[in-house]
């Protein structure tokens, strides 16, 4: 009785709706998706390929927070890819396998990477006023450049302790799912239950609103800029340990991809709405259907043209629903 | 009563084009209901920006408590006790009453985590203190236009201001709720706060002020107390004429029925509508808001799809199922919402004006015939006296009155038989709509069939031959002639019938 209550309490509580039912669903779509992929492939459900898919949708997570925060304020940022692969080429640089403080320099290098790129784009699209999908398509130019400056191919050197903590476990616990946590509680907190996180929302609802307000507009997509290409630095310094190696040319993916995994997950491209909890659930998805072609056996490359079919669908949801609510 | 709160000096604000204010001198009293009147474009909204800090001044003082101040931006105004609610709402459609009642300002708690317990009871006081009640957990989006209204003031009221800067508050408000403005208004009075308040409905300022100033063009006229003057007092200082000759006068119809709608359904809007226009005739339609009158516009233009319906012009059947074939059969819609619906705000008043007849200007069956383009909107601006700087300017740019000039050229250029007015006069000023109903006065003298809706039910009366009332998707009653009052239109807005009226009064 209890129980049931409680579910009534919480299904039917209209804040509760507003904010968590479209979360719901997609996780429900998760579980059904992970249901069938059990069924279709006895490998599916075991630990090693959980912990495969944790390793392998690490960085993709960072990245889709970072789009999530931006897409909330109503922009996009392109240039996330780039910077992971900026951010992954310094921090290799950097490495000294030989010292056995080796690897403090390279996280500290790969997230001023991180910083200055968030700086660029956050101060370009705030203060010049140029729409953040121009800004960062230029600045994906130039990021992607300095990467193939500082390295033309892939290669460099690894700290190997810090490689094998960084993919490894502690009480048989990924050292990655830690940080997953912690930086999901982190950003959770930050986008749905701070002044800061409100302010950014307010801004993807109706910026002029915000600013009529009292909202510092500037400072908050400044902020929010930086913080996102942080993230990016955060996968490019993952990145580097598991690939145990830099690749100047591996961003690519990330931004788009990011994107796919905010809008499954439920945040709107318009701004304001959405969840990061959607987007943990966007991210695993996008990894599962990925994980169950290479299970299957078919060419990477499906992979691409299933994710472009999936954003396709997911987005036409809204008008699909409108056109039913019409009628 | 007499201590001075405000007092701001020879302002002047230019915009590209225009000279918006110029010198312009403003004040008002501690503990007072300052209105500020005068036609749309006269700088009214300019210089409470300005105040606000949403606009800078070119030049000019603002004291504020006795102290010079420089205000940069909103929030500055808002530390300093200033606040306003402006005309086009500041509200986030995708977030909860409460969060935008608090938005910018949240209080907080451990780990600079939102205190929501803290937020709504203080909302849910202040809202008992005024008698306002709102659902603080809905979306503002899926709130009423007069709910949003009333969250905006609420979202004022917490932040305590000493002067509080109404824009048009009333303008999307019910009688009832604005009823309830003037309360809260008078309590804040009686809580020691200063109000400046902008108005259009002349009743309003009566009602509620204390003294009136008046702008002009963007220079200040006057300012009265309001126990002093008269309605026509106001109006003569706002445009030098009085109130009586701001409607043409109205000339008999023909008998030649020139268009028809014939039982005319659309599911969950309208019901069994049928009415005729004759020749030379303005039908106005009346009604409370959100009874089927836009519905009705948009069912005869295509917009909505009917279920059933006839539409005849000439005697002759029209096939429309989109607004393409109603431009191509000869019908205009001039929209209520201009800024979207009607305009590209961002486009030039002459490719604004060309856009609905392109195709009669094409070079090589593909190009736009500039030169031709050219002539059409400088006719079109001669013939409704659009007034502007250069044809090549923004529509943004133009006043409101003006714009609804542009909306109105754009539909004319395809020579239409059926011309659809939704709200034609909204938010534009006296000036501007004396012209607008001579407009359509002329139209309809010229064998176009008009028909007009408005909220305002001044304009329905003094412009109409015939009024349809709607009440829930039908038409309850057609008025005639001596027929044609307020209280016989608000009767049957009400769902009554005149008859019923009869026998009450009996």
């Amino acid at each position: 009785m209890k129980i049931k209550s409680a579910c009534n309490y919480i299904f039917k509580d209209k804040y509760f709706q507003n904010r968590y039912g479209n979360v719901m669903l997609i996780y429900a779509f998760l579980l059904a998706l992970i249901v069938a992929a059990s069924l279709f492939d006895e490998n599916f459900l075991t630990v090693g390929n959980f912990k495969n898919l944790l390793l392998t949708s690490f960085p993709l997570l960072m990245v889709a927070f970072a789009q999530g925060m931006i897409i909330f304020t109503g922009g996009i940022d392109l240039s996330l890819g780039a910077t992971v692969a900026l951010s992954n080429v310094a921090c290799v640089l950097l490495m000294n396998p030989d010292s056995p403080v080796g690897f403090v320099l390279p996280i500290f290098g790969g997230l001023g990477v991180g910083l200055c790129c968030g700086i660029a784009n956050g101060v370009i699209i705030s203060k010049a006023k140029i729409p953040p999908i121009i800004t960062t398509t230029a600045t994906t130019a130039i990021y992607e450049g300095a990467a193939l400056l500082l390295m033309n191919e892939p290669g460099g050197k690894i700290h190997r302790p810090f490689a094998k903590f960084l993919t490894g476990d502690v009480f048989h616990i990924p050292v990655a799912l830690f940080l997953l946590i912690l930086i999901f509680l982190f950003v959770r907190t930050l986008t749905n239950y701070t002044p800061y996180g409100k302010a950014l929302r307010a801004i993807g609802g109706n910026e002029s609103a915000a600013y009529s307000t009292g909202v510092k507009v500037d400072r908050i997509k400044i902020k929010v800029y930086i913080l996102g290409s942080l993230l990016a630095a955060v996968a490019g310094i993952f990145l580097s340990a598991q690939m145990f190696s830099a690749d100047p040319r591996l961003g690519k993916q990330y931004s788009m991809n990011a994107v796919t995994a905010s809008v499954v997950g439920g945040i709107l491209l318009t701004g304001a709405v959405g969840d990061l909890m959607g987007t943990v659930a966007g991210v695993f998805i996008i990894s599962v259907i990925n994980n169950m072609l290479n299970l299957i056996g078919v060419s990477s490359y499906y992979q691409f043209v299933f994710q472009g079919l999936i954003l396709i669908v997911v987005l036409s949801l809204p008008a699909i629903k409108e056109k039913r609510a019409m009628n | 009563m007499s201590e001075e709160i405000l007092r701001m000096s020879h302002i002047c604000k230019s915009f590209p084009g225009v000279k918006a204010l110029k010198e312009v001198d403003f004040s008002c009293k501690k503990g007072e209901v300052m209105v500020l009147a005068g036609e749309n474009g006269a700088g009214k909204s300019t210089i409470l920006k300005i105040l606000s800090g949403l606009y800078q001044a070119d030049s000019g003082e603002i004291f504020f408590n006795g102290k010079a101040v420089k205000i940069k931006n909103p929030l500055e105004a808002q530390k300093m006790g200033i606040a306003m609610v402006y005309q086009e709402l500041t509200l986030v459609n995708e977030m909860t009453v409460a969060e935008n009642i608090y938005l910018s300002i949240e209080p907080t708690k451990k780990f600079g985590l939102v205190d929501r317990k803290q937020i709504e009871s203080s909302i849910q006081e202040v809202m008992g203190q005024y008698g306002i009640e709102l659902d603080l957990q809905t979306m503002v989006k899926d709130l009423p236009v007069a709910q949003q209204q009333m969250a905006e003031i609420v979202k004022i009221l917490i932040r305590q201001p000493e002067l509080i800067i109404l824009d048009e508050p009333t303008s999307a408000l019910a009688r009832k709720e604005v009823t309830q403005l003037y309360e809260i208004i008078r309590s804040m009075i009686s809580m020691g706060k200063t109000i400046i308040f902008i108005s259009h409905r002349l009743e309003e300022v009566f009602e509620i002020g204390d003294r009136v100033t008046v702008f002009k063009d963007g220079s200040y006229v006057d300012t009265k107390k309001i126990s002093e003057i008269t309605e026509d007092d106001l109006i003569r200082m706002m445009v030098g004429r009085s109130l009586q000759n701001i409607f043409p006068e109205k000339t008999q119809p023909e008998q030649e029925i020139i268009f028809q709608v014939k039982n005319l359904n659309v599911p969950k809007h309208l019901r069994d509508i049928s009415f005729s226009v004759r020749r030379g005739e303005i039908l106005g339609i009346a009604g409370l808001q959100g009874h089927g009158q836009t519905e009705l516009f948009n069912a005869i233009y295509g917009i909505l799809p009917r279920e059933t319906g006839e539409i005849i012009t000439a005697g002759e059947s029209l096939k429309i199922g989109n607004a393409k074939q109603a431009i191509k059969q000869g019908l205009a819609l001039v929209p209520a919402d201009r800024k979207n619906e009607g305009l590209f705000l961002l486009r030039s008043i002459r490719e604004n004006l060309a856009i609905i007849s392109l195709d009669q200007r094409k070079k090589l069956g593909i190009f736009i015939d500039g030169k031709k383009e050219k002539k059409f909107s400088l006719d079109m601006k001669e013939k409704l006296a659009i007034k502007l700087a250069s044809l090549r300017n923004e529509v943004a740019s133009l006043s409101g009155g003006n714009q609804q000039k542009v909306v109105l050229g754009k539909e004319l250029a395809i020579n239409p038989k059926v011309v659809l007015f939704n709200e034609p006069t909204r938010g534009i000023d006296v000036e501007a709509k004396r012209e607008f109903y001579n407009i359509m006065h002329d139209l309809a003298r010229s064998g176009v069939a008009v028909i007009m809706y408005s909220s305002d039910l001044m304009e329905v009366i003094g412009m109409s031959n015939r009024v349809a009332v709607m009440y829930e998707g039908t038409i309850s009653a057609v008025l005639q002639g001596e027929e044609i009052t307020e209280e016989n239109i608000m009767y049957c807005a009400y769902g009554a019938s005149l008859a019923n009226k009869g026998e009450r009064t009996l």
